[in-house]
């Protein structure tokens, strides 16, 4: 005997032409996070680009940023018969100010900006993202503060 | 299935408890090494110290008071603690003060893998607060504080 579809698709046989599932609210939270980090490491590649002479300085946080973009892009794991969707691009960072003083401040409100918001999206995150991105934000923490004690030369 | 969900719900409550018992015990680790470091620290570090001191006795009252609002006992602090290494210098009261600010974020993040958000949030937060201090101590900053290494993924 033959079951038309419907009696089928309700019976909780899968509909076999639905759309795939969509992303998970895990895997959207991962795709904002890699998305805000890229947004960062954008920031410091601006600032460094309009103050060179703030390299040695401004280096080490943007090399953990690195590490942090690394390790969140390692998570997304694309099955292979999924088209991926591109990740969306971060908004262009604001211009530099001509001061590198204000050009530091610039950097350090980004950390704390995106250390505030790694912790809003926690919520939907499984425990073992949750807890990397606690410590992404941990370290965005610390490098507001050791970025506020930076005294560039010439102001 | 009420059965189940009271279960599934003991269970919540139980983790709750032991990670909670685990950042306090960090606390209590904490508080009574920064008697031992500020033996030896003087100046700006002393008064570093001090205050330092001062937020574990704090954090320590908080869990406290969380643990038995969960019908918990909260666990007491050992008598005594072995530091990690001798105690005789500033150098090694500032080593140990990293260490005991490492320890303390790692118990944080124990709490931030809950599945209750409160908790989650309040991990995170104590995380951030530790990985300061712990900077502070270090002069410099790690990109995933409180995440061991076999969490970070190569290649």
């Amino acid at each position: 005997m033959m079951l038309p579809l419907a009696a089928t698709a309700s019976c909780g046989v899968p509909d076999l032409l639905a759309p795939p599932p969509g992303p998970t609210p895990s895997v959207r939270t991962l795709r904002a996070s890699i998305t805000a980090e890229q947004s960062l490491v954008d920031t410091y590649q601006r600032v460094l680009a309009a103050h060179p002479a703030l390299t040695a300085m401004l280096r080490p946080f943007l090399t953990q940023h690195d590490d942090h973009l690394a390790q969140l892009k390692s998570r997304l794991i694309i099955p292979p018969h999924v088209k991926a969707t591109p990740l969306p691009s971060p908004p262009a960072p604001a211009s530099p100010p001509t001061s590198a003083r204000a050009a530091i401040g610039m950097v350090g409100d980004a950390e704390r900006a995106a250390a505030a918001a790694q912790l809003g999206r926690l919520a939907a995150a499984t425990p073992s993202l949750a807890q990397l991105l606690a410590s992404i934000a941990a370290s965005e923490a610390t490098h507001a503060v050791a970025l506020s004690a930076l005294n560039p030369a010439g102001g | 299935m009420a059965t189940g969900a009271l279960a599934r719900g003991d269970a919540a409550g139980s983790a709750d408890i032991t990670a909670l018992q685990s950042v306090l015990a960090a606390e209590n680790a904490a508080v009574y090494g920064y008697g031992l470091a500020g033996a030896q620290l003087s100046g700006g570090q002393l008064s570093a110290a001090r205050q330092y001191w001062t937020v574990h006795r704090a954090a320590r009252a908080t869990l406290s008071a969380m643990i038995a609002e969960r019908g918990a006992q909260p666990g007491a602090a050992a008598v005594a603690y072995r530091p990690p290494f001798p105690v005789n210098s500033a150098g090694a009261a500032v080593s140990l003060a990293a260490v005991l600010e490492d320890g303390v974020v790692r118990a944080y993040l124990g709490l931030v893998a809950l599945d209750d958000q409160g908790l989650r949030a309040f991990g995170a937060q104590g995380m951030q607060a530790a990985a300061i201090r712990a900077a502070f101590w270090r002069g410099s900053t790690t990109a995933f504080p409180g995440l061991p290494a076999s969490a970070l993924r190569t290649g």
